[in-house]
């Protein structure tokens, strides 16, 4: 069964001073992803791409059409940060909530039944899983590119999400092995060995590399392979008594 | 029909019936690099789909006489008519060759069909976006591999950004063409 299902999705948004005129950024868009898949969509600037995201996270509520995650409709329960729910990346931190690193991937765990100590130690936890142990105890605004972008999946990933959504992950990344290629093999690591369904939005076709299944949007329409591949049937092993020709 | 070459030489003559010279270079100027356009296999094409009933030979006009003033030229019948149809509208199988594939029907596709070009441009997409995903150099790899990953990604760009292109051209001239009609109703 699919995790994610956008079913139908049109979004549309008021624009100018008195709100008259209407911008479509995502129009009928249906798609479906599975847990461990990672899915990448190509886009350019205004094509919708920022929008599917935020529509497919909850985080914005569609026009028409349904968005379910795990065959729930979003618009009756939000999932984002719950534990097995929606990771939404985001490279904004506020200063409001801490110093250090660590703190802020610590932060959606606190408010809870958690003790500062048990989030940060789940923090840590996940900067490890991203590359980024070396980052805890510096602040937000001495990252570069590739460890902001880092730190900000490790706030993702802390509350345990069975979907994480990115937007542009590989901005201001060089496009070599070592930049966005690691970049792009974490996410595909976090697919298919941590089991999570990972949606990102790329400018470049270079953001497809590695995607299990590659996409565009253009005009808020998406294009491409719209719903996961069916799965392969799983080869059992003759019993080799019985695969013998018999006497 | 096999041969692609066959195939698109009856899209042109089906585009407008004419001389054998005519067909030579308008496949030149259409197919250039995606199918050989010697003029000997362009002639050969021309004569097979003669001997298969799917183009039948027509008398010219003295104006569009070819360099050597002949005045016999080819149109496609009902049955070349149902071939071409057939060709362009099959489903192109997943595969290496599906993105140069993709493009000769684009390419062979008559300028009014904006459905099936758009049809196509979605099989072309398709196999532009599987290259792409699999352009990722090896985390070991050389500086050549490398380099050869970041060549089938800025292709792959360039592929994507002309098909974005062409789908909103080819809605646009759709959209030109119900007005016509609705003008003329």
């Amino acid at each position: 069964m699919s995790l994610l299902v956008l079913d139908g999705v049109t979004k549309r948004f008021a624009r100018g001073g008195r709100r008259r005129r209407e911008r479509l950024a995502l129009h009928d868009a249906s798609l479906e992803l599975r847990a461990g898949e990672l899915v990448s969509v190509w886009g350019q600037r205004r094509s919708g791409r920022t929008t599917l995201l935020r529509v497919a996270g909850g985080v914005v509520a569609p026009t028409c059409g349904a968005v379910r995650f795990d065959g729930r409709d979003l618009r009756e329960r939000s999932m984002l940060g719950v534990p097995g729910g929606i990771g939404y990346c985001q490279r904004e931190f506020s200063s409001v909530i801490g110093e250090a690193v660590v703190e802020h991937v610590a932060a959606p765990l606190l408010g809870g039944r958690r003790t500062t100590a048990e989030a940060e130690a789940a923090a840590y936890r996940a900067l490890r899983r991203v590359g980024a142990t070396g980052c805890a105890e510096l602040e937000p605004d001495e990252l570069d590119h590739g460890e902001t972008i880092r730190v900000a999946i490790a706030r993702a990933l802390v509350s345990g999400p069975r979907l994480l959504l990115i937007d542009e992950p590989a901005v201001g990344l060089a496009p070599t092995a070592s930049g966005a290629g690691a970049l792009y093999r974490l996410l595909e690591s976090l697919a298919h060995d941590d089991g999570i369904a990972v949606l990102t939005t790329v400018d470049e076709a270079s953001g497809l590399c590695g995607a299990d299944r590659a996409l565009t949007i253009d005009a808020g329409e998406l294009h491409g392979q719209l719903t996961p591949p069916a799965p392969v049937a799983a080869v059992f092993e003759l019993d080799a008594r019985r695969a013998r020709p018999s006497a | 029909m096999k041969s692609n070459v066959k195939s698109a030489v009856l899209s042109l003559v089906i585009e407008r019936p004419t001389g054998g010279a005519d067909v030579c270079r308008r496949f030149e100027d259409r197919f250039e690099g995606l199918l050989e356009s010697r003029r000997n296999h362009i002639y050969d094409a021309l004569a097979q789909l003669a001997r298969g009933g799917l183009v039948e030979r027509i008398p010219l006009e003295e104006s569009d006489a070819d360099d050597r003033g002949r005045l016999l030229g080819f149109r496609a019948t009902a049955k070349g008519a149902r071939a071409y149809r057939s060709w362009i509208r099959q489903q192109i199988p997943a595969s290496k060759e599906a993105r140069q594939e993709a493009l000769v029907r684009i390419a062979a596709t008559q300028a009014h069909d904006v459905d099936n070009a758009l049809r196509l441009l979605a099989e072309y997409e398709r196999a532009v976006l599987d290259v792409a995903r699999r352009a990722l150099p090896a985390p070991d790899g050389t500086v050549i591999d490398e380099l050869l990953a970041e060549e089938r990604q800025d292709v792959a760009e360039a592929e994507l950004r002309w098909i974005r292109r062409a789908r909103a051209r080819l809605r646009e001239s759709a959209g030109r063409a119900w007005a016509a009609v609705e003008h003329s109703a």
